[in-house]
């Protein structure tokens, strides 16, 4: 018994049997494909090269609908990924190293930020990060709900505050208001002032009029445009036919953001609106923004299923099918007395 | 569109381990608790349950996987109350209402040992009908461990799942779970032990103390598909378990791997402590009688460590509770 709590007590010495400072567990693709290309593999720590990078102990990194499209090879244009790859850009954690010509943080800091997705890295148990892209982590959230905010909660602000410029008393059509990006959209669009309405499967209502929804429609029991009208912004978050039928629902002026499909220049027009395209980009003052708002007790992610890092497959699976409330999270770090 | 009956900080007490160590380290201390944020609630606690786990997080042998050196800690994983406030964007819940709560302690919040605590609204819902806050302490942590090790060995209707330590309250749980599913169920128990532990719903019960895996490969020549490991018999049950089957572990996993193409799938409960509808199962499984919720014994905060030394001690006392 004795031989096994010495074991428990020293996770890294678990695959090797021995502790080892300069390795460390991450899964990677060699190539693109299903779920099945990732795997785990026993890599060297990244290491600082530059003056104002730091290295991470990543405790959680966040699944993103991301991670899997470009696994799967469909975004190579828009995410330039060179193999093989470290997916994840989500991620939370404690600082281990600082290189000389960073100031705002300092070794031990607890943290968390935004990776450019086509870097990746977070899916590892150390990462290294440009201190652009860092922010203390909320206090009032401990790693794993830290780690499901920055690339859904970014995303979401972005469309909403940057590009839609939402105004207190608009009104707001949020499509998938339970997902990763929407859950996050709803509260944020709430907290400006905004009469929101969401689209959600019958089984996620609760949820979504618990985050402020004014208005929740059952997308699968009715045609969101036969009940929503004269919306000022619609954020998109699931493309195709949605995004089609999401043009006749825009007051003259409005605005088509989506997160997943170019929108049409020519319907825009056509209906005189504007379209947009929105995605996360690294930037640690907004994350710092977003913590603020958190630690006032004012937004919370809702955290769908923690799975350990090994089971990384398991999670995008899960994060693919669809109709997941709110968001997985990979436990990297394990507070708890597993493996 | 909350209902917010407090927004200040609320003092009261709560148990806590000044370091790691023996029951010496447990203190009661005053300390104040922040107003809920988004998406939390805020209970009075009247009964927390004792369990193993939290022994662990003074044990210097565990302590520091579990707490790192962050002291004091608050244990405890189980609360029953009265909910006090709550967050924004909590409307499935009321101040008033007889809640349970899975709570986890590695946090700057606390455990569930404390007169009042936040925690996130998704690890609490009402308690079950008919049962009193104290036995409805007993049920969450351990019954949402109960049904990850049952999602985890992903067993198919018909398939055998074998469970050391039958008689204890997550193999009772377990044992439940497994019945709901259709899963068949061998446990091991104490000759004394063994109609509760078919009242549990085990189909096969085998006496404890023969060699685990001798006495299942008696009743299974060909082992079980899985084996949740409640007694901690760790390598030496792998006997017990069929060629490529599954072992579920439930204190992690620092073993060497195991032979004949077993799996070894470890289990952390803290991921699992927001499944709202396991609790929300957990509550209807209590209202069908499919559990039987135990006996308690209750004790006042400033006896936590009788409370902690009674449930080491086993026997059939009743679940050690701490009472506020």
């Amino acid at each position: 018994m004795s031989r096994t709590l010495e074991a428990i007590t020293s996770p890294r010495s678990l695959a090797s049997g021995k502790v080892d400072n300069q390795t460390m567990k991450a899964v990677r693709i060699h190539k693109y494909g299903g779920p099945e290309v990732l795997q785990s593999e026993d890599l060297p720590r990244p290491q600082v090269s530059a003056a104002t990078e730091v290295l991470i102990r990543v405790h959680a990194a966040g699944v993103n609908p991301v991670d899997s499209a470009i696994r799967r090879g469909l975004v190579k244009e828009i995410f330039p990924v060179s193999l093989p790859w470290i997916p994840g850009s989500d991620v939370s954690g404690v600082i281990e190293e600082v290189g000389p010509d960073v100031t705002r943080f300092k070794k031990g800091d607890e943290v968390f930020a935004l990776l450019n997705p086509a870097k990746g890295g977070a899916y590892a148990e150390y990462v290294v990060v440009s201190e652009s892209e860092l922010a203390l982590k909320p206090k009032l959230l401990h790693h794993i709900r830290a780690a499901a905010v920055p690339v859904a909660a970014v995303t979401a602000w972005n469309a909403l505050f940057e590009t839609a410029q939402l105004q207190s008393g608009q009104r707001v059509l949020i499509h998938g208001g339970a997902g990763g990006v929407g859950h996050f959209a709803v509260q944020l669009a709430k907290r400006k002032g905004a009469h929101v309405i969401a689209t959600a499967s019958a089984k996620n209502h609760e949820l979504v009029y618990e985050l402020g929804a004014d208005e929740v429609i059952d997308y699968q029991a009715q045609k969101f445009e036969d009940v929503a009208r004269k919306i000022d912004i619609v954020l998109d978050s699931i493309g195709g036919d949605t995004q089609e039928r999401s043009w006749k629902v825009l007051k003259k002026g409005g605005v088509l953001v989506s997160i997943v499909q170019p929108p049409s220049g020519e319907k825009a027009r056509s209906v005189g609106a504007r379209g947009a395209m929105v995605q996360s980009r690294p930037d640690g003052a907004k994350l710092a923004e977003i913590a603020k708002i958190i630690d006032s007790g004012q937004l919370a992610p809702v955290i769908n299923r923690i799975l350990p890092l090994s089971e990384a497959r398991r999670a995008q699976e899960l994060s693919q099918s669809g109709h997941m409330h709110g968001k997985i999270v990979l436990r990297v770090v394990n507070h708890n007395g597993g493996k | 569109m909350s209902d917010q009956s407090s927004n200040r900080p609320l003092a009261g007490k709560a148990v806590t381990y000044k370091a790691l160590g023996g029951p010496e380290v447990i203190e009661i201390v005053e300390r104040t608790v922040r107003a809920p944020a988004a998406g939390e609630v805020r209970i009075e606690v009247k009964a927390a349950a004792v369990n193993p786990t939290d022994i662990l997080f003074r044990d210097p042998g565990f302590g520091d996987q579990f707490g790192g050196d962050t002291f004091p800690i608050v244990p405890g994983m189980d609360a029953a109350g009265i909910i006090e406030s709550v967050g924004p964007g909590v409307s499935r819940l009321h101040a008033g209402e007889k809640v349970m709560a899975a709570v986890m302690p590695v946090r700057p919040e606390g455990g569930a040992q404390a007169q009042h605590i936040v925690v996130p609204a998704a690890s609490v819902v009402p308690i079950p009908e008919g049962v009193s806050l104290a036995e409805a302490s007993t049920l969450p942590t351990t019954g949402l461990t109960a049904l990850n090790a049952l999602e985890i060995a992903a067993l198919k209707t018909g398939q055998i799942l074998a469970v050391s330590g039958g008689a204890g309250l997550l193999a009772q749980y377990a044992i439940a779970a497994a019945k709901r599913r259709g899963i068949k169920v061998i446990a091991d128990a104490k000759p004394a032990d063994t109609e509760l532990v078919r009242g549990y719903g085990a189909n096969i019960v085998v006496e404890r103390g023969l060699g685990f895996a001798k006495a299942i490969r008696r009743e299974l020549p060909n082992g079980a598909d899985a084996l949740l490991d409640t007694a901690v018999l760790g390598e030496e049950s792998f006997g017990a378990i069929r060629d490529g089957g599954i072992y579920i572990p439930v204190r992690g996993w620092g073993g060497k791997p195991a032979e004949r193409g077993i799996k070894i799938k470890p289990m952390l409960v803290s991921d699992v402590l927001e499944r709202t509808e396991w609790l929300e199962l957990l509550r209807d499984m209590v209202a069908a009688r499919e559990i039987k919720l135990r006996a308690v014994e209750e004790y006042l905060p400033t006896k936590a460590a009788d409370a902690q030394r009674a449930l080491v001690a086993g026997g059939h006392r009743g679940r050690p509770v701490i009472r506020f």
